[in-house]
């Protein structure tokens, strides 16, 4: 199991270290669990990595799961439309 | 707020006078009664941007006068005005005067004011004629009824270019606004998000689908997207039957859904196809810059004592004997020189004032400090400091996010300044400087400062100190980098500071640079950033691995070791480790990472190259270490593709290309192996 910490400060800053960490991560093959509890703040920019992510891990049948999504998470998701597909609505749990 | 704001003033300045003469020739080229709607948006453009830079830079006058031929030029483009000679005659003149006020301004010198006012108010008349003109025009019998309903709601469609976000725009925080307008409804089409591999962080590949229902007046939609009005197409329709004065029908069949209306802003083809001819038909990310002719002619002069020397050089080779061995030395001697000196003036072409990072600091800390109700001066200091064009582009993030912290963590309100015998202003002090071939910038504040006794706490509560050991304050301070205690959420409202400091950290790292720390509790906080002059050129150490070399960068090692038998030990879950200065330092034995054959294999007999990255540090195993020197950076991802824990690749001396190593990448592979 890969474990990915998010920052709280999901910043444009933190998109190009973050995505070189999902590239990584997804590489071990192993299942992904992102860690959203410290996030306070989400650009789009992360959140469409995200949404890259779960498109590249889907084919690849590697299981992601969220643990403990904050709310600014949720809500950058949920304000994106994106609260689905990255399998953060409520009752999608974590997938 | 006094802001030494000299040098972006001057490319504001620039610009305008820029903008004066595309509008004037859009006006000249625009012929009358013509809806040429793409040489009205150029004209509009322009007078818009003039409106938002002069507002930037407190030129009231002018972002009042620009605003009132920017909202004619509105009336034109939504079709509500016909472009009549008067109305291009009386542009025209505007023009003159908005050009006659910027170079006033520029000077410092006083306008007339009588000619602004009297031009001021005929385009006022001409705007009143417009609008009785479209009262009359939505009063006559219509199948519609007039403005007297406002729409119900609103559809928005929202295709962002790639660049969008560059700019500092974010479609989180426009439809966190949008939210508040009404109940929105958010569709969003991923359908040009590449793979994950390919995706360039910083691009916006998604595009949205908006119903948002309620009350709201087109004006406030526009001005939601004001900021991102160039970088986008957007297209906005009424939900309601009710057309608007704002928001004229298009002829439809009555009865279709058509009915409603259709609006202004949805950036045209033809438009695009503009931007794209004046861009150039290259990518998105192949830029240009602006260099200055003085740079431009240096560079000739070289070549001049280039070819000076060459034809030195051809003389010489005609009948050459041993007697002439000195003067041939010499001849070569001047060909390195030259060839040393051209180097590092086309290198300097590349270099561009870091003033253009900071031009987004001073209408940051304005809009910022009034959301927060601190008042803030912001200083700037040695805004011409050049550097490369790379790390510019690259230091704008990291820099905003530390002037973010500053205004946000470390200054304090008015108030509790006061209470502290302080002004009540804070001071945001922004500076750069060469020194000994490095570029710093410095970010200031006289805030609060660093809570050293709660940083100490916490970074014994993590285990990263020891209890009872002396600290300096500069090993106690460097604790906020720390990924593990920046993500504490205590952190920043003890110490005011920690946000993702880590990853700030990071990013100056990629730069080659480094981060350090000042601060004085109740006196301030001085982060000062060292980065190299360019990112073209590395100081690396040369290693070699079996039959390869690789280059580790030498800002990285902190020394090489020879191991003894028997220091290192294996650790389960974490390979092998070496105690080292009191810690397991994990190693990596490079030549299996890398599959290099015929490399050392007993560690007793190679060495240990101990490298440091994010905090973390790790013992690197080579064969040998061959010599330092100065290498050229190329791609990994542009010549080959990706590796993970390359940086990128040069070619040595000898002919062979040699790896550059990618330490916190390493670091990564390592982690995830393990």
């Amino acid at each position: 199991m890969a474990i990915i910490e998010c920052q709280p400060d999901l910043d444009i800053a933190a998109a190009a270290t973050l995505h070189r960490q999902l590239l990584d991560a997804l590489q071990t093959q192993q299942p992904l669990e992102i860690d959203g509890r410290a996030v306070r703040k989400i650009h789009t920019a992360v959140l469409q990595l995200f949404l890259s992510l779960m498109n590249e891990a889907k084919a690849r049948a590697v299981p992601v799961h969220w643990r403990n999504p904050s709310p600014a998470l949720l809500e950058g998701a949920r304000l994106l439309g994106l609260a689905e597909p990255l399998g953060l609505e409520p009752d999608a749990g974590s997938r | 707020m006094a802001i030494d704001i000299g040098q972006f003033v001057q490319t504001f300045f620039e610009e305008s006078l820029e903008g004066l003469d595309i509008m004037e020739a859009g006006l000249l080229a625009l012929p009358p009664g013509a809806v040429d709607m793409e040489q009205i948006n150029t004209i509009f453009r322009a007078v818009h941007s003039i409106k938002g830079g002069s507002g930037t830079f407190g030129f009231q006058d002018l972002t009042a006068f620009a605003h009132v031929m920017e909202t004619l030029l509105d009336r034109m483009r939504q079709g509500q005005m016909d472009v009549t000679s008067e109305a291009v005659n009386t542009l025209l003149e505007s023009v003159d005067c908005l050009r006659e006020m910027l170079v006033a301004a520029r000077a410092g010198a006083a306008v007339d004011n009588d000619r602004v006012e009297h031009l001021r108010e005929r385009l006022h008349l001409l705007l009143n004629q417009v609008n009785v003109a479209v009262s009359e025009h939505t009063a006559s019998p219509s199948p519609v009824s007039p403005t007297t309903t406002p729409p119900t709601g609103w559809r928005i469609n929202f295709q962002p270019h790639s660049d969008l976000m560059h700019n500092g725009n974010d479609p989180v925080r426009l439809f966190r606004e949008l939210s508040t307008l009404g109940e929105l409804t958010v569709r969003c089409d991923p359908r040009q998000l590449p793979h994950l591999a390919k995706l360039k962080p910083e691009d916006c590949y998604l595009s949205w689908e908006l119903e948002l229902q309620g009350t709201v007046s087109h004006e406030e939609l526009v001005e939601v997207f004001a900021w991102v009005e160039d970088d986008c197409d957007l297209r906005i329709e009424a939900l309601a039957k009710e057309p608007t004065a704002s928001n004229p029908v298009v002829a439809r069949t009555p009865g279709e859904e058509g009915q409603q209306g259709e609006l202004l802003l949805e950036r045209r083809k033809s438009e695009d196809r503009r931007q794209s001819d004046r861009r150039g038909p290259a990518p998105a990310d192949t830029a240009s810059i602006r260099v200055g002719i003085d740079k431009v002619d240096a560079v000739i002069n070289l070549v001049g004592e280039l070819v000076t020397t060459q034809s030195m050089l051809s003389v010489l080779g005609v009948d050459f004997d041993m007697s002439r061995l000195d003067k041939l030395h010499e001849a070569l001697d001047q060909l390195d020189r030259n060839t040393r000196d051209l180097q590092e003036h086309v290198m300097r072409i590349r270099m561009m004032p870091v003033s253009s990072v900071f031009s987004r600091f001073p209408r940051m800390v304005h809009d910022i400090s009034g959301k927060l109700g601190k008042q803030v001066e912001l200083r700037i200091n040695g805004e011409q400091t050049e550097l490369d064009k790379t790390v510019i582009e690259k230091i704008g993030d990291p820099l905003v996010h530390l002037v973010r912290n500053s205004l946000d963590h470390g200054l304090e309100p008015p108030a509790e300044r006061l209470e502290q015998g302080k002004p009540e202003t804070g001071a945001i002090m922004l500076n750069a400087y060469h020194k000994s071939g490095s570029i710093f910038i410095e970010v200031g504040d006289d805030g609060r400062g660093l809570n050293r006794d709660a940083l100490l706490r916490k970074g014994l509560d993590a285990g990263l100190l020891k209890p009872g050991e002396d600290y300096s304050d500069e090993q106690i301070h460097d604790l906020i980098f720390h990924p593990g205690l920046s993500t504490a959420a205590q952190i920043s409202d003890v110490s005011g500071r920690g946000v993702g400091m880590d990853v700030v950290r990071r990013n100056i790292q990629d730069l080659g640079g480094s981060i350090q720390i000042g601060s004085q509790r109740g006196q301030g906080t001085q982060i000062t950033i060292c980065l190299p002059l360019t990112l073209a050129i590395l100081d690396g150490q040369l290693v070699s691995i079996g039959q390869d070399c690789y280059i580790i960068p030498l800002l990285s090692i902190v020394e090489s070791v020879q191991l003894r038998a028997g220091s290192v030990n294996r650790v389960a879950g974490r390979g092998e480790v070496l105690r080292f200065r009191g810690q397991h330092l994990p190693i990596l034995r490079l030549y299996q990472m890398f599959g290099a054959e015929g490399a050392v294999t007993d560690l007793e007999k190679g060495l240990l190259v101990v490298v440091e990255a994010d905090g973390r540090q790790v013992g690197l195993f080579v064969d040998d270490l061959q010599g330092q020197q100065q290498v050229s950076i190329k791609s990994m991802e542009k010549n080959f593709r990706r590796v993970p824990g390359v940086s990128g690749a040069t070619i040595l001396g000898d002919g062979r290309v040699g790896l550059i190593l990618d330490i916190s990448g390493l670091i990564r592979v390592n982690n995830a192996v393990t």
